[in-house]
């Protein structure tokens, strides 16, 4: 080390008993946690039957929406029929997870398909009319909505449902 | 566009500045965001190489920072950043000699500038579910020539690739919602003098989500530098200031040679409507040597798109 350097050194540090260092960062970028970086929701190849008749509540709610595809994106496997002869058909056939309906018919569809899980649709429904349906369904999902929206009614009404057959299993055992 | 102009974006999609930015888990094909943050850095003062603290050299610093990723295929995505940078010199007091007190930190006035360019590219080995393990590439290149000495300096100037690791894991057994990612990156910086402050960067984070829309998170992080120059400590020590920044040369060039190893942490909460995500984060300086102490507010919005993907 230069002796010059170093003498001035000591002496000034004995005048500053702080010393400065380095600059530093001048910008850090936290993690955000925003929807890409989060954890993906945990779903499986669920299923999915959408009566979406041209006159019902589900049309209205879910007007805008590439339904099928907004579903399919996310790894479900939708299936949409629009007359209730397609939809009895289809029931009749089996192998569904979650069946989507308009408000209306949703009590209807759930006597008939007890171990299935039903989400009801209502467009703009009244507060009385969507108080009467979430005492009757975990999940309902308002219309108007968004894509966004609809794959989070899905998830949860199929996490609530799995719920249901776990403690029916346990209930049984 | 060309093969190597692709291959030059990848390459320097390893310079970013998200040192603290764990993500293992990536956007779905033909989706993407555009970030806008805004954030806060006070420099309250120093860790010496002994890791003694010194309210000394206090500074002020403000980013602005626009960032966009976007995944043109499943289980990629890239990124591209730039902050624009504002630093100055708060103290009241000037440097302790030999450091000398720059015209650019006695103005005690606002420097600004566009600061590095950050790419950043990551891949990940597995299909999306509970677990993800995505290496990471990145690549940081000054904007432009600007200055690097002293406190109100907009950043070190230096080139530097990365290469690293997020590992993300689903913690459903625990707590449905509940999840932990772990980041690591080993830096590979422009040397200076010949000398190298290659570093490597880890963090660690743990997240929860209420309903799909409020997701608090907290995080540490670390940094070790291998390499850099130590600048001492007060006396008694066995390494007195200014360390082994012992020549005219060494003090000119200090300000980005330093072996800067710290540990940081954190916590944010982020917010999800429809259109847009907000985000809040802060970050705290806990330890440290030869590093600043202080604290770091971020604020910020991520709005998301969608795109046609490209076909696999």
């Amino acid at each position: 080390m230069d002796r010059r350097f170093l003498a001035t050194v000591l002496i000034v540090l004995s005048v500053f008993p702080a010393a400065v260092l380095g600059c530093g960062d001048k910008f850090l970028v936290a993690s955000r946690n925003t929807r890409y970086q989060r954890a993906p929701v945990s779903r499986g190849p669920a299923s999915i039957l959408i009566y979406e008749s041209p006159s019902s509540e589900i049309s209205k709610g879910l007007a805008g929406i590439p339904v099928d595809a907004t579903l399919r994106k996310v790894g479900y496997q939708p299936t949409i029929v629009e007359t209730a002869d397609e939809f009895d058909r289809a029931l009749a056939r089996g192998g569904w997870n979650l069946v989507l309906v308009g408000n209306a018919d949703a009590e209807a569809v759930a006597q008939r398909v007890k171990d299935l899980g039903v989400l009801p649709v209502a467009y703009k429904p009244t507060r009385d009319q969507l108080k009467q349906s979430k005492k009757r369904f975990p999940v309902v999902l308002q219309g108007p909505t968004k894509g966004d929206d609809l794959v989070a009614a899905v998830d949860d009404a199929l996490a609530s449902l799995n719920k249901h057959h776990q403690k029916s299993a346990k209930a049984a055992s | 566009m060309r093969p190597r102009s692709s291959l030059l974006i990848v390459v320097f999609a390893v310079l970013c500045p998200s040192h603290v930015l764990a993500q293992a888990w990536l956007p779905p094909a033909g989706d993407g965001s555009v970030s806008f943050t805004y954030q806060r850095i006070d420099n309250t003062g120093h860790k010496l190489t002994n890791g003694q603290f010194v309210p000394g050299g206090k500074s002020l610093d403000m980013s602005l920072y626009v960032e966009a990723e976007y995944a043109p295929i499943n289980r990629f995505s890239f990124t591209v950043g730039v902050p624009w940078v504002f630093a100055k010199y708060t103290d009241a007091n000037p440097p302790p000699p030999p450091v000398p007190f720059l015209p650019v930190d006695q103005c005690r006035c606002w420097h600004d500038g566009i600061q590095d360019f950050s790419f950043s590219a990551r891949y990940s080995l597995l299909p999306e579910g509970w677990f993800a393990v995505t290496p990471i590439v990145a690549a940081v290149l000054p904007s432009q020539n600007y200055n690097y000495r002293g406190e109100a300096a907009l950043g070190r100037n230096l080139r530097e690739v990365r290469l690293g690791v997020d590992v993300g894991q689903r913690l459903d057994r625990v707590l449905r919602n509940l999840s932990v990612q772990e980041h690591y990156t080993y830096a590979v910086v422009e040397q200076v003098l010949g000398i190298s402050t290659n570093r490597s960067n880890g963090s660690f984070d743990v997240a929860y989500v209420f309903k799909r829309r409020l997701a608090p998170h907290g995080f540490a992080a670390w940094q070790v530098t291998h390499g850099g120059l130590r600048l001492g400590s007060l006396p008694p020590s066995d390494l007195v200031f200014p360390g082994e920044v012992n020549t005219p040369v060494l003090l000119e060039q200090h300000d980005r040679l330093l072996r800067d190893d710290n540990f940081r942490a954190g916590g944010g909460v982020s917010y999800s409507f429809s259109r847009m995500d907000w985000f809040f984060s802060y970050i705290g300086y806990v330890s440290g040597t030869d590093t600043h102490a202080g604290r770091a507010i971020s604020l910020g919005v991520s709005v998301p798109f969608s795109l046609k993907p490209a076909r696999q």
